[in-house]
C-alpha cells in the first residue's frame, strides 16, 4: 500500500506501535531464551543461573544428546505427526462442511443445531465420562481414540461459521444461479475466500494435537504408540521421582548426578517447541489481504 | 416444505458426521456423567445419591468463599485480558514491512506453548521481591519492592498479567485473520476520501471484525465459571490461597482427599449448566442490542 | 524366552529331585501392576525372570505377568483400570486405595501376612501399626524422616559445635545468615529454608516445642495441635527466624526444586532432606557443583524434647495391595515372602552381579551402576536382613538411623469422606494463618481470634469428631 505523504505525526506513531510491539517481543522471548541457556548449560552451573541470563554457562551439550538418544524420542516425534497430521485433516474437512452448511441462514434447523452444539461447549463432563466412552468403543489402545477427540471442535465451529457468514451473499447466489451445487459452491468460493480464517483453525488444530498429551497419557498403554509430548513427560516424571521425595523411586534417578533436572527440563520444553516454529511461518502465508476482493470481480 | 428439505439435503450430508461425532463423543460422556448423581461401585450397580455430591460441595465452610473468587477472577479476566488480543491484532496490523509482522507474530505467540508449571516459575522469579526483575525496576525507580505473589492485593492482577502474557500473542492471531477478511477495497476507498490511519481503524477494521469479537465474547461467557485451574494450581501459596482459590481447584482437593471422583464430575456439570444459562443470556443479549447472535 | 527359561528351569529341577510328578507344569499366573515397573524395561523383565527361576527352584511355580502403567498419571490410570473391571491380583497404590477397600475389592493383608515364614518378620515397626489401622496396604520400605543437613564446610566456617539444643541450633542459623560464606559479597544467605510452607521446619521444630502428635492433651480434654499453646510457642519461634532473616523471607513461593539449587548454590545454610537415598542425591550434587564438599547430618534441636515429629500410622499412602478377587491369593504371598528372603533380598536390594555389584569369592563390592538400581518391591527391616556392604553413603545412612533412633508414631487417624470439605477449610485455614504469623502480618496477640476463626473454618467439627476417636 503507497502512502501519499508519511506526517511526521504518522511517524511518531509508528515509532510507537514498533517499540510498544518491541517490548512484548523481548519480554516472551526472554524466558524461552533463558530454557535454551539453561539447557545448553553444564549441569554443574546450573543451579547458578538465574532467570534472566540467556547465555549458556560453560557450554554443554549432555541434555540435547540425552534427549537424541532416548529410545522413544523418535518415535515419539513420528507418533505426533502422525496423529497432528491425519487429525488435522480431518479436523478441518469435517470442520469446514458443517461450517458451512451452518452458515447457511435458511436452513431449517439451524437453531438447533446451533444449540445442540453450543450445550458441548459447556458441558465437559471430564476425563472420566470420556474414558468410559471410548472403552465401550474399543478404542483403547488405537490411535482413533486421540485423532477423533474433537474431530470438530465446537469453538472452532462456531468461529468459521462466523467467518463463512461474512462472505458477500451476492457470491454465493450468483454462483448458485450458476447451477453449483452446495459442495461445488464451498469448494470454488467459500474455502478460497476464507483462507486466513482456515489457516488459523488448521494451526489452532495442530497445535492442538501437537499439545495434547493428557488423552493419550490414558488412553494409550502401549508405550510404541506414545506421542513426543508423552514420551517427553515420562521422560522428566522418572528422573524427577527422587527429588519429589520418594525412597522407591530414587533409583530410576538414572544418571542424576550427572545431569540437573531443571536443565533436562529445559531441554525438553524446547525440544517440543522447535518443530511447531517451523510450521508458523507456514501458516502465516496463507495471511493475506484481498482474497474477498479478487473473487468478487 | 418437503420441497425446501429436498433442496437442503446436500448440507444434511455434510453435517451428518459431525452430529455422529458430538453425539459418540460429547453426548454420550454426558450420559455417562450421571456418576455425578451416584456413587461408584465395581461390583454390581452403582448406588444413586441423588444430589448428595453437590450438598458435599457447598456445605464446606470454604464454599461461598470459592465461588466469589471465580466469579471475580472470571470478570477480571473478561475485562482485562479478553481485550488485549485485540488491541494487539489491530496494532500489528499497523506493522507495514511483512518480515517484520511475521517475526513479531512468531515471537509473542511462543508463551501458548509453556505450560502453567514452567510459566509459574518464570512469574514467581520475576516477581520476587529480592531480586526479581520487576522489583528491581521498582527498586531502581525508589520505591519499596511489591511481593506480588504473596500479597493478597496483587495476586488476582498476576493472574490477570500472566494469562496476558501467554495467551495474548496466541489469541491475536484469530482477530489477525478476521482483519484479513476485510474487503481492501473499503480502505481505498477511505484513502481516497482522505482518511488517516486512526480513521481507517475505527470506521473501518474494528467494526469489520466485530462480529468476530463478539461470537468469542459469547463462547467465552459460556465458560465463565472455568477460572483456570492450571494456571491457579501452579501459582497458588499458602499466603493467599483464600484470595484464589477457585471451583476447580477446590473440587481437586477435595475429590484427592476422598477419591471420589462422582466429586469431580458433579461439579462439571454445575458449571456447564450455569455456563449454558449465561451464554444463552448472553446471545440474547447481544441479540437485542446488535441484531446478531451466536445463531 | 521367558517362557523357556522358565521349562527348562523346571525340567532340570524335575530330573535333579526326581518329583517330575509333584511339579505342576503350569506355573501359576500372577498380573502385577507396580508404576513403573514395564515389560518395556529390560533390567525389569531380567528381575522378574530370576525371581521366576528361584522361586521355581522353592517348587512355587510362578508367572509374573506385569501390567504395563508408567508413571505418568499412574494413580488416575490405575484407577480407571480397576473401575473398568481390570484387576490384577497384586496392586501398587499411590492414592486412591481407600475407594477400592470400600468396595472391598482389597484383601485383609493381616492373616496372610500372619502365615508367612519372612515376610512377617521383615516388617518395619511402622508397617505393623499401619495394618493394624488399615489392613489392605504394605509398603515394606523405612519409614520416611525428614534429615536438617549442612555444608561441613560452612559448619567449620562458623566455629561452631555441631549444635544439640534448640538454642544451639538457633545461634548456628543465624551464624549463618550473617555470614557471607558463598562470598558472593552480598548478605544474602539465609540461616534455613522450608519450601512452600513450614511443613519441612515442623519435621525437626515440634518434638522441641512439645508437639508430640496431630491431637494433644490439654488438661484432659484432646485438642487439635494446631490451635495448641505449643503451636504458639513454635510459631513465635519462626516469627522471630523470619523477622531476624533466618528463615528464607520467600520460603512460601518456593519449592522442592529451588530448595535444592538454593543449598547448592549457597544461598541456604540448613535445608530438610528425605532420610535415606535422597540425602545421598544431595550429597552427589552438591559435589558435583562444589567438589570435595560433604553434608553433615544436624541432630533435631532438643527443647522440650529431642526428635523428629511424629510419622502418622494410620496407614500407609501408598503400598502394595491384593486383589480380593485374585484366584491366586496365595502364589501372590508366596512371591512376597519370597522377596522378604535373604536371596530375595539380595536380588531385590543389590541389583545384578557383575552389572550393580561385583563379587571376587567372598568379597562384594558396589558398583557405581547401583546407584541406577533400586528395590521394585521391598526393604526389609534391618533386623531381618542387612546387605553384606555398605550401600548408603555414610550421611545417607545417618540419615536413616537418625530417622529409627527419633521415631515415634502419630495419633492421627483417617477422617470419613463426610468431613472431606472440613479437613480441606481446616487446613487451608491453618496454613494462610501460620504464613501471617511467621510473616508478621497478623500478630501472636491474635492467637484467641486465630482460635475462633479455626474452630469456625471445620476446626470444631473435626475435634468433635476426635474426641469420639481417640480415647
Amino acid at each position: 500500500m503507497l502512502r501519499k505523504n508519511t506526517s511526521s505525526f504518522e511517524r511518531v506513531e509508528q515509532i510507537l506501535i514498533l517499540s510498544t510491539l518491541f517490548l512484548l517481543v523481548v519480554i516472551t522471548v526472554q524466558p524461552i531464551l533463558n530454557l535454551l541457556a539453561i539447557s545448553l548449560s553444564d549441569s554443574s552451573k546450573v543451579p547458578l543461573m538465574s532467570g534472566l541470563t540467556i547465555i549458556p554457562e560453560k557450554l554443554s551439550f549432555d541434555v540435547w544428546a540425552i534427549l537424541f538418544q532416548h529410545p522413544r524420542v523418535l518415535t515419539g516425534l513420528a507418533n505426533s505427526v502422525f496423529i497432528a497430521v491425519v487429525g488435522t485433516i480431518l479436523n478441518v474437512v469435517f470442520t469446514a462442511l458443517m461450517a458451512w452448511a451452518l452458515s447457511r441462514p435458511k436452513l431449517p434447523g439451524r437453531r438447533i443445531l446451533f444449540i445442540f452444539v453450543l450445550i458441548t461447549i459447556v458441558f465437559e463432563p471430564g476425563i472420566i465420562p470420556d474414558f468410559f466412552v471410548v472403552k465401550k468403543l474399543g478404542l483403547i489402545d488405537s490411535y482413533w481414540s486421540v485423532i477423533l477427540y474433537k474431530m470438530v471442535n465446537a469453538w472452532y465451529l462456531i468461529i468459521l461459521i462466523r467467518f463463512f457468514e461474512e462472505i458477500p451473499n451476492e457470491l454465493i447466489e450468483a454462483v448458485e444461479l450458476d447451477g453449483a451445487n452446495a459442495f461445488q459452491v464451498l469448494w470454488l468460493i467459500v474455502l478460497p475466500l476464507a483462507r486466513p480464517a482456515l489457516a488459523t483453525i488448521t494451526l489452532f488444530y495442530l497445535v492442538y494435537h501437537w499439545n495434547d498429551f493428557l488423552r493419550p497419557m490414558i488412553y494409550f498403554n502401549d508405550q510404541d504408540m506414545w506421542p513426543l509430548q508423552v514420551v517427553l513427560r515420562q521422560f522428566v516424571v522418572e528422573g524427577d521421582k527422587a527429588a519429589m521425595v520418594g525412597i522407591e523411586a530414587m533409583g530410576n534417578y538414572d544418571g542424576a548426578s550427572q545431569i540437573n533436572m531443571r536443565s533436562l527440563k529445559a531441554g525438553m520444553i524446547i525440544f517440543t517447541i522447535a518443530p511447531v516454529l517451523f510450521i508458523y511461518p507456514l501458516i502465516l502465508k496463507f495471511f493475506t489481504k484481498g482474497t474477498m476482493s479478487g473473487a468478487v470481480k | 416444505m418437503f420441497i425446501s428439505l429436498r433442496a437442503w439435503w446436500p448440507y444434511y450430508v455434510m453435517i451428518l458426521p459431525g452430529i455422529i461425532y458430538f453425539i459418540l463423543f460429547h453426548y454420550l460422556p454426558i450420559y455417562e456423567a450421571k456418576l455425578a448423581f451416584e456413587n461408584f461401585r465395581i461390583f454390581g450397580d452403582n448406588i444413586w445419591v441423588g444430589l448428595d455430591h453437590y450438598s458435599r460441595l457447598m456445605t464446606s465452610p470454604v464454599f461461598m468463599q470459592v465461588l466469589i473468587n471465580t466469579l471475580i477472577i472470571s470478570a477480571m479476566k473478561m475485562l482485562f485480558v479478553f481485550p488485549v488480543p485485540i488491541f494487539l491484532a489491530l496494532l500489528i496490523n499497523e506493522v507495514r514491512a511483512t518480515g517484520l509482522r511475521k517475526f513479531i507474530q512468531s515471537a509473542i505467540y511462543l508463551p501458548h506453548f509453556l505450560s502453567w508449571v514452567v510459566i509459574a516459575g518464570i512469574f514467581i522469579a520475576a516477581l520476587s521481591p529480592s531480586n526479581g526483575a520487576v522489583n528491581d525496576i521498582i527498586k531502581g525507580a525508589g520505591f519499596a519492592p511489591i511481593s506480588f505473589m504473596t500479597d493478597a492485593g496483587s495476586i488476582r492482577w498476576v493472574l490477570v498479567f500472566s494469562e496476558i502474557w501467554r495467551s495474548a500473542g496466541w489469541d491475536s492471531l484469530l482477530y489477525f485473520a478476521a482483519i484479513m477478511a476485510i474487503d481492501p477495497q473499503l480502505y481505498e476507498a477511505a484513502e481516497m476520501d482522505g482518511a488517516n490511519r486512526w480513521q481507517k481503524m475505527t470506521i473501518i477494521t474494528i467494526p469489520g471484525i466485530v462480529p468476530t469479537i463478539a461470537t468469542l465474547f459469547i463462547l467465552n461467557i459460556g465458560l465463565f465459571l472455568n477460572a483456570g485451574f492450571d494456571q491457579v494450581f501452579n501459582m497458588t501459596n499458602d499466603a493467599i490461597r483464600d484470595k484464589i482459590d477457585i471451583i476447580d481447584t477446590y473440587v481437586y482437593r477435595i475429590g484427592l482427599q476422598t477419591g471420589q471422583f462422582s466429586l469431580a464430575t458433579a461439579a462439571g456439570l454445575f458449571k456447564g449448566l450455569i455456563g449454558l444459562v449465561m451464554i444463552v443470556g448472553a446471545h440474547n443479549f447481544s441479540k437485542k442490542l446488535t441484531g446478531k447472535g451466536v445463531w | 524366552m521367558l517362557k523357556n527359561t522358565l521349562i527348562s528351569t523346571v525340567a532340570a529341577l524335575a530330573l535333579l529331585t526326581g518329583m517330575a510328578g509333584a511339579v505342576n507344569a503350569e506355573p501359576v499366573p500372577v498380573r502385577i501392576v507396580i508404576k513403573d515397573v514395564l515389560t518395556t524395561n529390560p533390567e525389569d523383565m531380567a528381575h522378574m525372570e530370576r525371581i521366576e527361576a528361584a522361586m521355581a527352584k522353592n517348587g512355587h511355580e510362578i508367572d509374573i505377568q506385569l501390567v504395563n502403567l508408567p508413571s505418568s498419571g499412574y494413580a488416575d490410570k490405575l484407577k480407571l483400570m480397576l473401575l473398568s473391571g481390570d484387576v490384577p491380583d497384586l496392586i501398587y497404590f499411590q492414592g486412591g486405595d481407600e475407594q477400592m477397600a470400600d468396595q472391598g475389592l482389597l484383601e485383609d493383608l493381616q492373616p496372610w501376612i500372619a502365615k508367612t515364614e519372612y515376610l512377617q518378620n521383615a516388617l518395619w515397626p511402622h508397617n505393623v501399626e499401619r495394618l493394624k489401622n488399615y489392613p489392605y496396604l504394605l509398603y515394606p520400605f523405612a519409614a520416611r524422616s525428614k534429615a536438617p543437613l549442612i555444608r561441613t564446610d560452612w559448619l567449620e566456617k562458623t566455629g561452631l559445635a555441631a549444635p544439640n539444643t534448640l538454642d544451639e541450633f538457633t545461634a548456628l542459623l543465624k551464624a549463618i545468615s550473617v555470614s557471607d560464606f558463598d562470598g558472593d559479597g552480598a548478605n544474602n544467605t539465609f540461616g534455613i529454608m522450608a519450601p512452600g510452607n513450614t511443613k519441612e521446619l515442623d519435621a525437626i521444630f515440634n518434638q522441641a516445642f512439645g508437639i508430640t502428635g496431630t491431637w494433644m492433651q490439654n488438661n484432659g480434654e484432646w485438642v487439635d495441635a494446631r490451635v495448641s499453646k505449643e503451636e504458639r510457642a513454635k510459631l513465635t519461634y519462626y516469627r522471630m527466624l523470619f523477622a531476624e532473616g533466618i528463615l528464607d523471607s520467600e520460603f512460601i513461593t518456593k519449592n522442592w526444586e529451588v530448595k535444592e539449587d538454593d543449598l547448592y548454590a549457597g544461598r541456604v545454610g540448613v535445608v530438610m532432606g528425605t532420610a535415606g537415598p535422597v540425602v545421598g542425591i544431595y550429597r552427589e550434587k552438591m559435589r558435583q557443583v562444589h567438589p570435595g564438599t560433604e553434608l553433615t547430618l544436624l541432630l533435631p534441636p532438643k527443647g522440650v524434647a529431642q526428635g523428629l515429629q511424629a510419622i502418622s500410622v494410620s496407614k500407609e499412602s501408598r503400598g502394595f495391595a491384593l486383589s480380593s478377587i485374585s484366584e491366586n491369593k496365595e502364589m501372590v504371598m508366596e512371591l512376597l515372602d519370597f522377596l522378604a528372603s535373604p536371596e530375595g533380598q539380595l536380588m531385590e536390594r543389590m541389583g545384578f552381579e557383575g552389572k550393580h555389584f561385583s563379587k571376587d569369592g567372598d568379597k562384594i563390592t558396589v558398583n557405581d551402576a547401583l546407584g541406577s538400581w533400586y528395590p521394585r518391591f521391598m526393604v526389609a527391616n534391618p533386623n531381618a536382613w542387612t546387605p553384606p556392604v555398605n550401600l548408603l553413603s555414610p550421611v545417607a545412612q545417618a540419615s536413616l538411623d537418625q530417622g529409627v533412633r527419633f521415631f515415634s508414631a502419630d495419633n492421627s487417624f483417617v477422617f470419613p469422606a463426610d468431613l472431606a470439605v472440613d479437613v480441606d477449610a481446616a487446613e487451608n485455614f491453618y496454613r494462610t494463618a501460620v504464613y501471617r504469623f511467621v510473616s508478621g502480618e497478623t500478630s501472636l496477640d491474635d492467637w484467641d481470634d486465630y482460635v475462633a476463626e479455626f474452630n469456625a473454618n471445620g476446626g470444631a467439627k473435626l475435634i468433635a469428631h476426635a474426641r469420639k476417636v481417640l480415647k
